[in-house]
């Protein structure tokens, strides 16, 4: 009798506990999930909106603010003729990939995909809408005429450049120097059907201001593997 | 008994209804307040500008770019190391600002840019005794560097935001003032019309903590979400600028929040102060 009447108040105690926790718990947290299903509900037609905002102003991962640049280039001693294209790592934007030099102008720089302040900032970059050695077509770089490419200065018909990448070593060699207007887009082809290397840089050289001269330094491939199975 | 029944349930009704909508209007209230006290708020963005690293970065921003134009144009990497003036850049932001907050045209003074990068050129030139120095060619320089200088004052985005601030401004008030109105009203309803006051103030205190959990869900879900360390903008200064003001802003709601639960809690309290008074 005793037992049952102990359970009996027990169990009154735990109703009691449950009715507060559900009053001051539950129904707040209730409301709270009510409200923002009311406000999905209201703000639905502007849902894809608001997603579309959310992802143009977001992005996946965090953002680098770094200056620094990768280096993908390791020396090769690949002396053959081919070299199958998935052995090509083919760099991304401000990416080292490789090294150029002139020995007859004391050039010897580092090669960047991209010709955006941090290649043009450590080195010669390659403009992303040409191409890079091995792939038979234009390849058009450019440096700062008062740091990387100040050498050209020194270049004549006939002179060799070399460039050096973790799948082969080129050789170019120069046909023609020329100095054109920097929007003339008649200085360079990159829809060549044969490779070809264009050097240019501000003109005149050691001048102080920004030129609207270009120098363009002209060569065409003499040696170096020829990139293959790009379509396979 | 039917007919008493259906009574208490609709009345019960209506009072949850009302203690909804007051949730809702507190909601709408606070989160108006909020706005116009960051967002629309000319102090809080030049307080938080001053409180973050925004203009140190900025000016070394600043100096990166000139000293790459720098590059392309024949001057030593050290002519621009110490040239950035951070003085000039605060007036110029605070000057942006200014006209940001007052709807007028945002356009950045480039004068006493223009006028320091002058004569330390012509400096540059004395010491180093250049010769044959091409006036047209220094110009293209200098208009060059003034449109870096101008573009890193500029503030992204908030050339497309600016009409939006005059119109949010209004339509914050006009909410904020219907929601202080509405909230009262409610209030007023809950506690007049019920003969039981523990069970107006409950109530209450179920629309006063459900919009305090509402608005702390809010920026602790962006917290732990890590979203705002993703934020899509590749410049530094900006970066911090825009992740300090949201900081700002969702500490506010956090802010908020706390003082509406404890307000809640409090409303609880005498909840089951008066239920006690009301048993005896």
């Amino acid at each position: 009798m005793k037992k049952s009447s102990s359970n009996t108040r027990s169990q009154k105690k735990r109703k009691k506990l449950f009715k507060a926790v559900k009053r001051f718990v539950l129904t707040p947290v209730l409301v709270c999930a009510l409200m923002y299903a009311v406000i999905i509900a209201v703000g639905y037609p502007m849902m894809s909106d608001a997603v579309s905002i959310g992802s143009m102003l977001f992005q996946n991962n965090a953002p680098s603010f770094s200056r620094e640049y990768e280096n993908i280039f390791t020396p090769s001693d690949n002396t053959g003729d081919k070299v199958d294209a998935s052995e090509v790592v083919y760099p991304s934007i401000n990416k080292q990939f490789g090294k150029i030099s002139i020995e007859s102008a004391d050039i010897d720089a580092k090669l960047f995909f991209g010709d955006g302040s941090v290649p043009l900032r450590n080195g010669v970059g390659v403009y992303a809408g040409s191409f890079i050695p091995g792939y038979g077509r234009t390849i058009l770089a450019t440096g700062h005429n008062n740091t990387y490419l100040n050498g050209l200065k020194k270049v004549k018909k006939g002179d060799i450049i070399q460039i050096r990448t973790s799948y082969g070593n080129y050789e170019y060699k120069i046909v023609k120097i020329a100095v054109k207007k920097a929007d003339d887009k008649t200085a360079y082809d990159l829809s060549a059907k044969k490779e070809n290397l264009i050097l240019y840089t501000c003109y005149p050289f050691d001048e102080l201001g920004l030129t609207e001269y270009r120098c363009f330094v002209y060569a065409d491939k003499v040696s170096g593997p020829e990139i293959v199975g790009i379509y396979e | 008994m039917k007919k008493l029944f259906k009574k208490i349930s609709l009345k019960r009704v209506c009072y949850a209804l009302l203690s909804f909508i007051l949730a809702l209007t507190i909601v709408a209230g606070s989160v108006s307040m909020i706005i116009r006290l960051t967002f629309l708020n000319k102090g809080f963005l030049s307080d938080t500008l001053n409180s973050s690293n925004y203009y140190s970065d900025l000016c070394v921003e600043i100096t990166d770019n000139l000293t790459d134009l720098g590059d392309a144009s024949g001057l030593d990497r050290s002519f621009f190391e110490s040239f950035v003036d951070e003085v000039l850049v605060r007036k110029n932001v605070q000057s942006y600002i200014d006209n940001f907050y007052a709807g007028k045209e945002l356009v950045v003074s480039t004068a006493g840019f223009e006028e320091e990068l002058r004569s330390a050129l012509n400096k540059y030139i004395e010491n180093k005794k250049i010769k044959n120095v091409n006036e047209k060619n220094i110009d293209y320089f200098v208009a060059k560097a003034c449109k870096i200088y101008e573009k890193s004052v500029k503030i992204t985005y908030f050339s497309s935001i600016q009409k939006l601030v005059s119109k949010l401004n209004t339509l914050t008030t006009v909410i904020a003032i219907i929601s202080v109105l509405i909230s009262a009203g409610i209030v007023c309803l809950l506690l007049f019309t019920n003969e039981w006051k523990h069970k107006s103030v409950r109530y209450l205190y179920t629309s006063v903590s459900a919009s305090g959990l509402f608005l702390l869900s809010f920026p602790l879900g962006v917290y732990l979400s890590g979203t705002l360390g993703r934020l899509s903008i590749l410049s530094r200064s900006l970066s911090d600028m825009y992740l300090s003001v949201l900081r700002g802003a969702l500490n506010d709601l956090i802010v908020f929040s706390a003082v509406l639960l404890v307000v809640g809690i409090s409303l609880w309290v005498v909840h089951n102060h008066l239920r006690r008074k009301a048993a005896i």
